[in-house]
């Protein structure tokens, strides 16, 4: 098990180490800062000047071998922009992401989950079908849209809670529904189906055989084999998720990660996009081996491979 | 009735797609001795799979519905039983086996951890552990697994098409029911496999006193196996009786046919007798012979009404109005 | 016997499969040895009858047979020529495979009259409406399928029927030989006994020989002349059919033939000789691969694997206890 996790853990900074370079080479081969740092209609050479003061004229292979060594001394530079530390500018915006998405994901899994029983259970009745109603709706209207709409009715309509702004409870409810809804609905529909499927296995019948009771059979045997593959697709929600607060941050103005990485890629702020993104992969590959994890311990076939 | 352990009379379990209604089991009535192994044979789609998930309520998952119709055992009657009354039974007082033991076990628990489910879902009071672990352990080496104390920790997918069915009789046995149902018990397993199983549940049946139901496809299972056999075809039983009289005095022209059409260890024949067309799907209500469109000897007769039984001797009959007739030899 | 024509012959049949590894096992590489060198001959006009548990090699080897896989050792040839590149085309029209599984075996966004012509698709190119028409038609006519009915899609015909559709899939290009792999295993009763008489017309009829798979000792016997029994990658053994039941020489063809059920009660059958089950050919056992299961075996059957020899009359066994005669 452990020379699992170790393996994992290494297979995953790899992963990490993959997603840096490669942003460290897109961000770099798409332009370049000195466009607003400049005045407009400043001479060429003042470009010149102020790139080879930044060593973006160098060769892109020096530039990221310097970075790379930097990083490992975990030294991630400063922001063109804000002139600081990076890794000081995001501590802050940090915290506000994680206050919003951590919620969230845990909100869309409890409730995904939950409506994905519930349907399942009640399968082929009006239940069964608003509920998937629902839950298209959240997985084919954009985020975007969605906060928009909860702002028309929840603040501009009915003035029950601010359309932004952090610090209370009331703050949060509306990014935190427009963050969960897409995850949720996709985690819902994907109970409901992998738990219809199993209930059509046949140890179903066979736990039904032994006189277990139906709510014993449906939560000893059904939901344990059906989460299995609802496990797996939380590690992608993540991701989408994260993806997700990008937007949601900048519809309800939440000073978190999202709308300041959106920012610095725009004006290639290369060291803060760099470190958003590292965070970024460093959180989805987390996840994923927390994931990873938790599925070996749902499917014995998987613990066995891990040993 | 007195040494009767089970009596289904009238028994009508129907389907009911968007359009149709089949008639999956069709006005079933048998019983049953203690002791006794009772045959249920036919082909895919008979309606022999129905008749035995209807007597212990394992019919609601899809559009499926008990009629009509009488199972009695131990004084209640199962077709109306509660679902309270269906828990404290399945497992307990009839227990089944199905026919692919690899599916019929849940991945994610240990063996042991399974056949434990049964007992503690019918046992009162305290579970004593290391008690319960050494039951476990004989009851696994009483359905003939080597070294139960290893592989009372393995996963279903860890063990063998054989081991796996072994594991679901002990399930099944655990409590000493006073029926098992065995669906197709060994059609996916080996023939030299399937020997084994089949001897181990004839085995077990005298230890245990209990009676079985045999539901297969394979004549040669059966006649090997039972005292008494039904022959099924289109949701009826066409023909009831001993062993004896079924494979050595078959009067529905479907059970002559059926033995005439398996290719025969013992003597060559050039050419199998088969039995012209399809199984068919009926609609209720049915007003014909089943068998009629396949039937050599049909007659206007046949397709009038559904015929009715005709006894042959005691504890024979068959639903043909030629059963006790001479044409049948020709 | 030399007046029998030898269609094909397989010489050393292997075939491993790497056995994929978990991400992170290590270890040495292993292999699963579904066929584990096997010699085979079949005689023009005969069913050559190969009978095995599961797991024993049997589908592999059909598949070998036909090159639908590559053989990791030894040759097919066909009419004495080794089966390669430049004839597998050729190979492919003469032989021809009948499947188990007429429900997957059967493309079913296709209607039923392309499915049949398909072969000729390929095997004939250019081949007008009218003369596809004039191929097709004699063929299902005579596995029993009206010809007016092949616009309809695989979905709605019965099991039988697509068998039978499976059948003349595998005629329209006149082939010499059909290598039929359980075709009747997925077919009920009544129906069964429908395809095997078609199998044996169509043979009477049109001097087909057949290598005729199953895990069915009374359908096996039904068609057969000359009979295979497998074991784990393997021959065990191999005579003419009356030969074989009459004077049954491995300890594992007699288990199997005394474990079959038989359909009368005044006689006794399916007796449990043998305990346990195959073992996995990814550690086949040292030695007879039969051992740990025989009731006979000796010390000298755990190392020492014994070769197939003949016995008189071609009767072929391996097995060390049967080996006073020359070998």
């Amino acid at each position: 098990m452990l020379s699992f996790i170790i393996k994992r853990v290494l297979k995953g900074l790899l992963c990490v180490w993959f997603i840096w370079t490669l942003v460290f080479v897109l961000v770099r081969v798409t332009g370049d800062p000195t466009g607003w740092m400049l005045p407009d209609g400043a001479s060429t050479a003042a470009v010149k000047e102020l790139r080879e003061e930044m060593h973006l004229d160098e060769p892109i292979i020096k530039q990221y071998v310097d970075s790379f060594l930097d990083l490992l001394h975990g030294d991630m530079g400063k922001s063109y922009y804000y002139k600081q530390d990076v890794k000081k500018i995001y501590s802050e915006r940090l915290r506000n992401t994680f206050s919003l998405a951590v919620p969230s994901f845990l909100l869309a899994v409890a409730m995904g989950i939950g409506f994905g029983i519930i349907a399942a259970l009640k399968h082929n009745t009006f239940v069964d079908r608003a509920l998937m109603t629902i839950t298209i709706v959240g997985h084919t209207i954009p985020s975007f849209c969605f906060g928009i709409i909860l702002i028309m009715i929840f603040s501009v309509t009915l003035h029950w809670l601010p359309t932004f702004g952090t610090g209370s409870f009331r703050h949060m409810i509306m990014p935190m529904l427009t963050l969960a809804w897409g995850p949720m609905s996709s985690i819902a529909r994907l109970t409901r189906g992998s738990l219809l499927d199993v209930m059509t296995k046949e140890y179903i019948d066979g736990a039904r055989m032994k006189g277990l009771s139906e709510r014993k059979v449906m939560v000893k045997h059904a939901l344990r084999n059906s989460l299995i593959s609802v496990v797996t697709v939380m590690g992608v929600q993540v991701g989408h998720m994260i993806s997700g607060a990008v937007v949601v941050e900048t519809v309800f103005s939440w000073p978190g990660m999202g709308q300041m990485l959106v920012n610095s890629a725009k004006q290639r702020d290369f060291p803060t996009v760099q470190y958003g993104i590292l965070l970024v992969a460093f959180s989805v590959t987390f996840v994923n081996i927390l994931v990873d994890i938790s599925y070996g311990f749902l499917n014995p076939k998987i613990r066995e491979s891990f040993k | 009735m007195d040494d009767n352990i089970i009596e289904v009379r009238g028994l009508k379990t129907y389907y009911y797609t968007a359009t149709k209604v089949i008639p999956a089991a069709d006005d079933i009535n048998f019983s049953m001795k203690r002791g006794e192994v009772l045959g249920i044979v036919g082909e895919s789609g008979c309606g022999k799979t129905t008749v035995a998930r209807s007597l212990v309520g394992l019919i609601n998952r899809q559009n499926t519905r008990i009629e009509a119709g009488e199972i009695l055992f131990e004084g209640i009657d199962l077709a109306k039983a509660t679902p309270k009354q269906l828990e404290h039974i399945r497992g307990n007082k009839i227990s089944m086996i199905f026919q692919d033991p690899f599916v019929s076990l849940s991945p994610v628990y240990t063996v042991g951890n399974q056949i434990a489910e049964v007992m503690r879902a019918h046992s009162t009071g305290k579970v004593d552990k290391k008690k319960e672990r050494e039951t476990i352990i004989e009851l696994m080496r009483k359905v003939g697994i080597p070294s139960p104390e290893l592989r009372i920790k393995d996963y279903a997918y860890q063990l063998s098409g054989g081991m796996q069915q072994r594991i679901m009789i002990a399930i099944a046995l655990a409590c000493r029911p006073d029926i098992l149902i065995a669906d197709e018990p060994t059609t996916a397993l080996d023939v030299t496999v399937q020997a084994q199983v089949l001897e181990l549940i004839r085995n077990l049946k005298d230890e245990f006193s209990m009676s079985v139901i045999l539901i297969s496809h394979n004549l040669g299972i059966v006649a090997n196996m039972c005292d008494r056999i039904l022959v099924m075809y289109g949701g009826v039983v066409v023909e009831e009786g001993s062993c004896y009289d079924i494979f050595k005095n078959p009067r529905h022209p479907y059970t002559r046919g059926l033995l005439m059409a398996i290719p025969s260890l013992k003597e060559d024949r050039e050419e199998l007798f088969s039995i012209p067309g399809t199984v068919p799907t009926f609609t209720a209500p049915v007003s014909t012979c089943r068998f009629a469109d396949r039937c050599p000897h049909a007659c206007d007769r046949c397709r009038e009404k559904e015929p009715d039984f005709v006894d042959i001797g005691p504890g024979h009959r068959a639903r043909c109005i030629f059963a006790d007739k001479e044409v049948l030899n020709a | 016997m030399p007046e029998k024509e030898i269609l094909i012959e397989a010489k050393n049949i292997k075939k491993h499969f790497p056995v994929k590894r978990g991400m992170f096992e290590r270890g040495e590489k292993k292999t699963v040895k579904a066929i584990d060198g096997v010699d085979l001959v079949l005689y023009k006009g005969e069913t050559l009858g190969v009978i095995g548990e599961s797991g024993c090699g049997k589908s592999t080897l059909a598949r070998v047979i036909m090159h639908l896989i590559p053989a990791t050792e030894g040759e097919v040839f066909f009419k004495g020529k080794p089966v390669d590149k430049t004839n597998i085309m050729d190979f492919r029209r003469k032989v021809q495979m009948v499947f188990q599984d007429p429900y997957s075996s059967l493309d079913p966004r296709m209607s039923v009259k392309r499915i049949i012509e398909e072969p000729l698709r390929v095997h004939m190119k250019g081949l007008s409406k009218e003369e596809k028409d004039k191929i097709v038609r004699p063929v299902v006519e005579k596995v029993g399928i009206e010809f007016d009915v092949l616009d309809k899609y695989p979905h709605e015909f019965s099991g039988g029927q697509r068998q039978r559709i499976g059948i003349a899939r595998a005629l329209v290009t006149t082939p010499e030989v059909l290598i039929c792999d359980e075709p009747v295993s997925a077919l009920d009763m009544s129906i069964q006994a429908q395809v095997l008489n078609i199998f044996r017309e169509l043979q009477k009829e049109l001097g087909l020989s057949y290598l005729f798979i199953s895990h069915d000792m009374s359908v096996i016997k039904h068609v057969s002349d000359r009979i295979a029994v497998m074991y784990l990658g393997k021959i065990v053994e191999l005579a003419d059919k009356q030969e074989l039941f009459d004077n049954t020489l491995h300890p594992y063809t007699k288990a199997l033939m005394n474990s079959i059920p038989i359909p009368d009660p005044t006689v006794p059958s399916m007796k449990a000789e043998l305990t346990g089950e195959p073992p996995s050919p990814i550690n086949p056992p040292s030695g007879c691969s039969f051992h740990e299961r025989c009731p006979f075996a000796t010390e000298r059957c755990k190392t020492e694997t014994p070769v197939l020899c003949d016995r008189g009359n071609g009767h072929l066994v391996a097995c060390h206890l049967k080996e006073e005669t020359k070998c």
